[in-house]
């Protein structure tokens, strides 16, 4: 059982607190992910959990054991690092064995963890090579050999793909989490690429600023965001923002659309007649008209279209409703011009509703 | 956009192109001239020590000092007496003693210092670093006389310790300066990774840091045994006996008032007493050049 407990952690350089008490239990043999924006404090959670930088406060447990006074080494863990973090001077070979040859393991199970690792990561024709002399991705799965050759209770991935090209970096994606289905060890995976969060975790946490935002699954945090931090990081393009405020009829109007915003009977803890409201929207749910699915309890409205974005296989709009700017999605796109106007169907069952002061989300529920 | 017809190549004629390439990095010929003067002024002297040590004193004395020797034969006497005159034997042991003891110390010293200099966070490290930086600074000679009054108080002077220890300590600062600034460039994740490997501090240094700083290491063994090796001005002060004092002294015997040796005997001599530093560095020229080019990148 890996359990690992993060227990009130706290990380301070003097006057400067990175990891500002955080609470976070993982469970054995979870994939969680921890995301945020640089300087969130993700990476120094990682790194202290790592035995790499010393707890100032608080207690980290793995396996049921405190391991704040524990070294690195002696903790069950393994780390693949941003840079891969080879030794340049060693052959794979070498650098898949260094660890457990210091650590003074018997040669057979030397060779028996390394044959293993090697045939997992399919390493085999590059046994002999030199770091130097491997592309960016066989780099990448030296460095995970290395983590599963200590055969630890707790994988440690430190943003380990931001290194590569888009295409490796979904095909590592795939491997990283046939790894996991297949040695189901505990995974704690640091990366800033939401994509990669909500792609290969069972669980995301959201940081920033030191603190969690929100922890979940994937699916909870994109459906049902804490706050409008965590409803603007899950997604992309990011979800869009409107200020709005509370009818009289418990409707919401924006400036800029002539109808009010129907809400879901009794899904948000509404504020009294007259608030400010700040609406969110998925580009998904703004439906360029006969370009996706129409919603169910639309507002339709025309707007003009400021810029659009062809990828393809869709295309992305950038118009505005009154000052605000948003951005859609059509699908099956066809060309659009700069300055046309073009009509959407807004899903009002898919609002989000957030505090404008507090940022929180105003759905029941949502505490976290 | 209409998609263009290819580009007929076979229409260029390449030998054409080729010459205008050429015409356009074609040097000057009163350049040429220019560097064939100065190469020749650079070569000169070593024509004359080739064309001297192949002549006996009587021919040296009787030819113009350019002319090309009778023969080569004389060159073995020139070496017998050079090697026996000024003990050479002695000279050379005591300097490849002092050269590679000194050197290699010197250099494995700098790149504990430099470790920690360049990877560890600790109060005062700039202050450590330009104390140690300014030995590389004041000129040597300032060094000469408390050094000699140090030494004689202390009973080392005129002992194969004291030169050692002198020559180890006057050669560290130096490569500090390179290795640390190389150092600093090594991935700090690769010692974070060797600790979670569960490398000791030491075992760090030893297994991952040093194996990926020999070139610059062996580029300064080199620098530092070839100023070892050729220094005259501490090994003439620290050192009088024939035990004791290195090659460059020992040639001194050749000099002074009561000397009667031949010019051709002692240009024999010099060029022996140069060889090693020239050998050494054909050997470790690959790795010099590389360690050089890396701390100058």
């Amino acid at each position: 059982m890996a359990r690992v407990t993060l227990t009130n952690l706290v990380k301070a350089y003097g006057a400067h607190v990175a990891v500002k008490g955080i609470n976070l239990d993982i469970a054995d043999k979870s994939f969680v992910a921890l995301v945020g924006p640089s300087g969130c404090g993700k990476s120094t959670t990682l790194r202290m959990i790592a035995g790499l930088e010393t707890v100032s406060w608080g207690e980290i447990s793995i396996a049921g054991k405190v391991v704040n006074e524990v070294s690195s080494r002696s903790r069950g863990v393994a780390m693949v690092f941003q840079s891969y973090a080879l030794y340049p001077h060693m052959s794979v070979r070498s650098n898949l064995s260094f660890g457990l040859r210091i650590a003074g393991v018997a040669k057979t199970e030397v060779d028996r963890r390394v044959a293993v690792a090697t045939e997992i990561l399919e390493l085999g024709p590059y046994m002999e090579r030199r770091p130097s002399q491997l592309s960016g991705g066989q780099r990448q799965r030296v460095a995970m050999g290395r983590a599963i050759v200590r055969e630890p209770q707790v994988f440690l991935f430190d943003e380990p793909l931001s290194n590569l090209d888009a295409k490796l970096r979904h095909q590592m994606r795939v491997e990283i989490k046939k790894l996991h289905r297949r040695l189901q060890n505990t995974v704690i995976y640091v990366t800033h690429d939401q994509v990669e969060a909500m792609t290969l975790a069972d669980q995301i946490v959201i940081m920033r600023d030191g603190l969690i935002e929100q922890a979940g699954t994937p699916a909870e945090v994109f459906q049902h965001p804490a706050n409008k931090f965590v409803a603007g990081f899950i997604g992309a393009p990011q979800m869009n923002f409107f200020a709005g405020t509370v009818t009289e009829a418990g409707q919401i109007r924006l400036r800029g659309l002539e109808r009010a915003l129907d809400v879901v009977p009794g899904r948000f803890d509404m504020p009294r007649a007259g608030a400010p409201v700040t609406v969110g929207l998925r580009p998904e749910h703004i439906v360029p008209q006969d370009h996706g699915l129409t919603p169910k309890n639309p507002i339709r409205f025309e707007a003009e279209v400021l810029l659009s974005e062809a990828l393809g296989n869709e295309t992305l709009i950038t118009s505005s409703i009154g000052a605000e700017e948003f951005v859609t999605r059509m699908l099956d796109p066809r060309d659009v011009a700069d300055g046309e106007r073009m009509s959407f169907a807004l899903d009002t069952d898919r609002i989000h509703l957030f505090d404008p002061e507090t940022e929180r989300s105003l759905r029941k529920g949502s505490d976290n | 956009m209409t998609v263009q017809v290819p580009f007929d190549l076979s229409q260029l004629d390449f030998a054409a192109i080729a010459q205008k390439e050429r015409a356009r990095n074609r040097t000057s010929p009163w350049i040429v001239v220019l560097s064939v003067l100065l190469a020749l002024l650079w070569v000169a002297p070593f024509y004359y020590l080739m064309v001297s040590i192949f002549k006996s004193p009587e021919e040296y004395a009787g030819s113009s000092p350019f002319a090309l020797p009778e023969g080569i034969t004389p060159v073995w006497a020139n070496i017998v007496d050079a090697w026996t005159t000024a003990n050479m034997a002695q000279g050379f042991a005591n300097s490849a003693l002092y050269g590679v003891v000194g050197a290699s110390v010197a250099v494995f010293i700098a790149a504990l210092a430099a470790h920690g200099l360049a990877r560890f966070q600790f109060n005062g490290k700039t202050f450590w670093f330009m104390l140690i930086f300014a030995g590389t600074v004041f000129p040597f000679q300032m060094y000469l006389i408390p050094l000699f009054f140090t030494y004689q108080q202390m009973g080392i002077i005129n002992t194969k310790f004291g030169m050692i220890l002198f020559y180890t300590a006057v050669c560290i600062p130096f490569p500090v300066l390179v290795l640390r600034n190389y150092m600093s460039q090594i991935s700090t994740e690769m010692d974070e990774a060797a600790r979670m490997d569960g490398c000791s501090e030491f075992r760090l240094f030893l297994n991952i840091v040093l194996p990926n700083c020999w070139s610059p290491m062996a580029a300064l063994f080199l620098l530092q045994f070839t100023w070892i090796w050729n220094d005259l001005l501490f090994s003439t002060v620290l050192s009088q006996s024939t035990d004791v004092r290195s090659i460059m002294s020992a040639l001194q015997v050749f000099q002074g008032g009561y000397a009667s040796t031949s010019p051709v005997v002692v240009l024999t001599a010099s060029l022996i007493a140069s060889l090693p530093t020239v050998v050494l560095f054909l050997a470790l020229r690959k790795t010099f050049l590389r360690g050089i080019s890396i701390s100058a990148g």
